[in-house]
């Protein structure tokens, strides 16, 4: 099957800083892909590089089957990809459904929004108890599913998602990443996802990639990945 | 002809005080927007120490009549010279400790303000608002020189010492300590430099410079005026600076000339009618200049500097090779540790550190042995890093002590710790961009006598020996890290793998036996990362103690000997890097559950 997310010989960074080095990475559609790797590996600037919020050095991306390195990152988001940020996902400040809205920022019937929203609400019922609560007041593991929320609002083909296990506690990181992989085969929607906690991501993903110092030194299945004993060397 | 060495002589004026205040902006890197005050306490100092006394104008001092201390000019200008040298310390002092970048252009542009208006005020020291005159000229033997064409060639000697002076300190290691603070402060710390003393030093004696030409103007026009040291005059000085280019003083000289010129110019072309339009034109002229050259017309590091070595741009003669630079370096390195006892260096005694509500380490106790490399390693928000920069004395601990071989040295600043044998690197590197490879490594050698004014004044040769050395040396470090051959080229053009090596090899220079590493391999491109291990593995073949926080396990089971394994700021474990890998609770903390 055709990739809906192809990158090939990704290398990018920040001025002489080099943060990836020919980084080949692909994602089918309805696939959850992970991606591991130690703090500083490179995971959220391949992240924003595929999101093209981070210039290419070189390489080609890929999406749908169309080139897209010098597309920006706004209309990325209307093609059908979106991002959440590790820290700080959520609009701290505005309500839920203040920031809901927010996720369909490129929609302007408000019906079609009305509609999304219930969707969201059905996958996440305290989203629909708490309308109206400042989104900062929600414990981390509410804030984590409030930013999912905001995603899912664009109707995303692909959803890139930064550490979702980061400010939430070790308890709600099972169900969170359970509900991800529910959404990605409901909604037939990729899901890449960049995370340090191997065992939450192996749980969930199809296929698992390693990420060191900005070079892949791995990719198998996410079953091989669960069977793993040693992790050590590869981070 | 006299019309036009008056304008000459103007112009030598506006040189002499652009090349001083290069010295402070282009070396130092410390914009002063005061310098027209300097030039002036010079002016009246000069003025008030050669008028004639009350008893030579007759005895009766009436109104109008201006009256000194009918001093020779020669101690004049020398008194003149050290009044606004102190001046200078005196503002620069809270200056430079408390003040950084654009506060600094405030503070300073304050004391323009403030000190051009008491000299309107103070009317017993300054004449008041119309100042001081009568001033008489300079006496060679018993010529006056009154003539334009005749003081022009004092004003020229002036200027010709003045660049000497400036050029001489600029490049000398003096100058690399300067452009080093301009650079990376920290990073001059971290090498055993004291930043402060240095930049004092920069701002005194380019006012120093300025309370010179302010004498010598005195005695050529014979009269100051407040006016003439008002904030429009400094902001022309600097604008001479920017337009000829930042660390060049030849660059100084082509925008004195030029800046200089155009009000003559306007003059005889235009009329004077054009005179008022000339702050407009060197306004706009700034402007363009900035969107088109920003570094200047003359770019830092373009000019005759170049000619000379001292600057070290030209490619090393004779490169050393790898085993003649390690048998060099062996003889300043620590002794090399024969296997068997472990002997602790570093001892970390129940550091903690809190940041608001969070405990960022905990608890955290631990040696380094000597002879060893030991890397701190543990999930993300471990407390790798504040426990490092603790122990360098970036962070100051809440609690607890560190130990380098017994002595107590909790919360030492940076530049003791080198002394006392222990120097960090920085995770960005902090390497000085327009300095060359060498320079930066010269940074960190120890006990430099060219790095000290009174040195490089009264013993001019001893420190050009000393001087050879410590640029062998750079070079040795260089060349044991496989980068020599790159040793003349700024750092700016180096990649950021060869980067972290300038940096591994500035620690190096230092001859600390400590070394602390932060994230070595960060940003560092695969074909590098292993020139970076190569290097780390021949610090320890040298004998030095490394501790590194490193993310990648892979390269720390490739670089250390030893690790700490922490948690939520505690030490959880800590041995061999195979022991440590082989206990499954450490891998459940890394990897999740």
């Amino acid at each position: 099957m055709q990739p809906i997310l192809q990158g090939r010989g990704i290398t990018a960074g920040y001025g002489k800083r080099r943060v990836l080095s020919d980084v080949d990475i692909h994602v089918a559609p309805g696939e959850v892909v992970g991606v591991l790797g130690h703090n500083g590996a490179g995971k959220t600037t391949l992240l924003k590089t595929l999101i093209r919020m981070v210039p290419l050095t070189s390489g080609e991306i890929e999406f749908e089957g169309e080139r897209v390195e010098r597309v920006s990152s706004v209309k990325m988001v209307r093609r059908g990809m979106s991002i959440t940020p590790a820290e700080q996902p959520i609009f701290r400040d505005l309500t839920v459904e203040q920031n809901l809205e927010l996720g369909a920022s490129g929609v302007s019937d408000r019906q079609e929004i009305r509609r999304r929203m219930d969707e969201v609400v059905e996958v996440f019922p305290v989203l629909g108890e708490r309308r109206s609560t400042i989104a900062g007041r929600f414990s981390g593991g509410q804030q984590r599913q409030l930013s999912l929320g905001i995603a899912l609002m664009a109707q995303p083909r692909i959803m890139l998602l930064d550490e979702p296990s980061i400010g939430i506690s070790p308890a709600v990181v099972g169900a969170t990443f359970r509900t991800i992989r529910e959404l990605a085969q409901e909604r037939s929607m990729s899901v890449l996802v960049v995370e340090q906690n191997v065992k939450a991501v192996t749980g969930i993903a199809d296929r698992v990639y390693v990420l060191r110092n900005g070079s892949i030194v791995l990719e198998e299945s996410g079953a091989e990945a669960q069977q793993r004993e040693v992790w050590w060397d590869l981070f | 002809m006299s019309y036009y060495a008056d304008i000459a002589i103007s112009i030598l004026i506006l040189m002499t005080l652009g090349v001083s205040l290069n010295l402070l902006l282009g070396y130092a890197g410390r914009v002063s927007m005061a310098h027209a005050i300097f030039f002036g306490i010079g002016g009246f100092t000069a003025a008030r120490l050669t008028l004639p006394t009350v008893e030579e104008l007759g005895g009766v001092a009436t109104a109008g009549l201006q009256t000194g201390f009918s001093w020779h000019w020669v101690p004049a200008l020398l008194v003149a010279v050290v009044v606004a040298a102190v001046a200078a310390l005196v503002i620069s002092i809270p200056a430079v400790r408390l003040v950084r970048g654009e506060y600094l252009i405030l503070l300073t542009l304050a004391f323009q303000l403030v000190a051009n208006q008491l000299m309107g005020v103070l009317d017993k020291v300054t004449g008041g608002p119309y100042g001081l005159s009568g001033i008489p000229p300079i006496q060679l033997g018993s010529t006056p020189l009154i003539l334009p064409e005749q003081f022009i060639w004092v004003m020229l000697a002036a200027a010709v010492v003045a660049i000497v002076i400036c050029w001489g300190l600029g490049e000398s290691p003096f100058g690399r300590l300067l452009k080093g603070i301009r650079e990376h402060e920290s990073a001059v710390a971290s090498v055993g430099k004291n930043p402060v003393v240095p930049e004092l030093l920069a701002f005194s004696i380019s006012a120093a410079i300025a309370g010179g030409v302010g004498a010598l103007a005195a005695f050529y026009y014979g009269s100051v005026v407040p006016s003439n040291y008002s904030l429009t005059y400094s902001i022309f000085i600097v604008s001479v600076v920017v337009l000829g280019g930042i660390g060049n003083l030849s660059g100084t000289v082509v925008g004195a000339i030029a800046l200089g010129l155009l009000e003559p110019f306007l003059r005889e072309y235009v009329g004077d009618e054009a005179i008022p339009w000339q702050t407009v034109i060197y306004g706009a002229a700034l402007v363009v200049m900035m969107r088109l050259r920003p570094e200047g017309l003359l770019p830092e590091g373009f000019g005759p500097g170049r000619l000379l070595n001292w600057r070290g741009r030209k490619a090393p003669k004779v490169v050393p090779t790898e085993e003649e630079a390690l048998a060099r370096l062996s003889q300043d390195a620590p002794e090399v540790v024969t296997e068997g006892e472990a002997e602790p260096i570093v001892q970390v005694l129940d550091l903690k550190k809190s940041f608001g509500g969070l405990k960022a380490v905990a608890g955290a106790t631990f040696e380094l042995e000597r002879g060893k490399v030991t890397a701190l390693i543990g999930p993300n928000g471990a407390g790798k890093t504040t426990i490092f920069n603790m122990i360098c004395g970036t962070l100051r601990a809440d609690e607890g002590r560190v130990f380098l071989r017994g002595e107590d040295v909790t919360g030492k600043p940076a530049y003791q710790l080198v002394r006392k044998g222990l120097a960090r690197s920085f995770q960005d590197v902090r390497v000085c961009q327009r300095l060359t490879a060498l320079n930066n490594v010269a940074l960190g050698v120890q006990n430099q006598p060219g790095e000290r004014v009174s040195r490089l004044v009264l013993r001019p040769f001893a420190t050009r020996t000393a001087e050879k050395r410590v640029r062998q040396k750079a070079l040795d470090c260089l060349a044991l890290l496989g980068i020599a051959d790159r040793a003349h080229l700024r750092v700016s053009e180096l990649s950021y793998g060869d980067q972290k090596l300038v940096a591994i090899a500035r620690l190096l220079a230092t001859d600390c036996d400590v070394l602390l590493l932060d994230e070595p391999t960060s940003g560092v491109d695969p074909a590098s990362v292993e020139k970076v291990i190569d290097g780390i593995a021949r610090l320890r073949t040298l004998g030095h103690t490394v501790c590194l926080v490193e993310h990648s396990v892979h390269f720390v089971q490739r670089l250390a000997d030893r690790a700490v394994f922490l948690d939520q700021g505690a030490v959880i474990a800590q041995g061999t890097v195979d022991e440590l890998m082989n206990r499954r609770e450490l891998a459940e903390l890394y990897f999740g559950t």
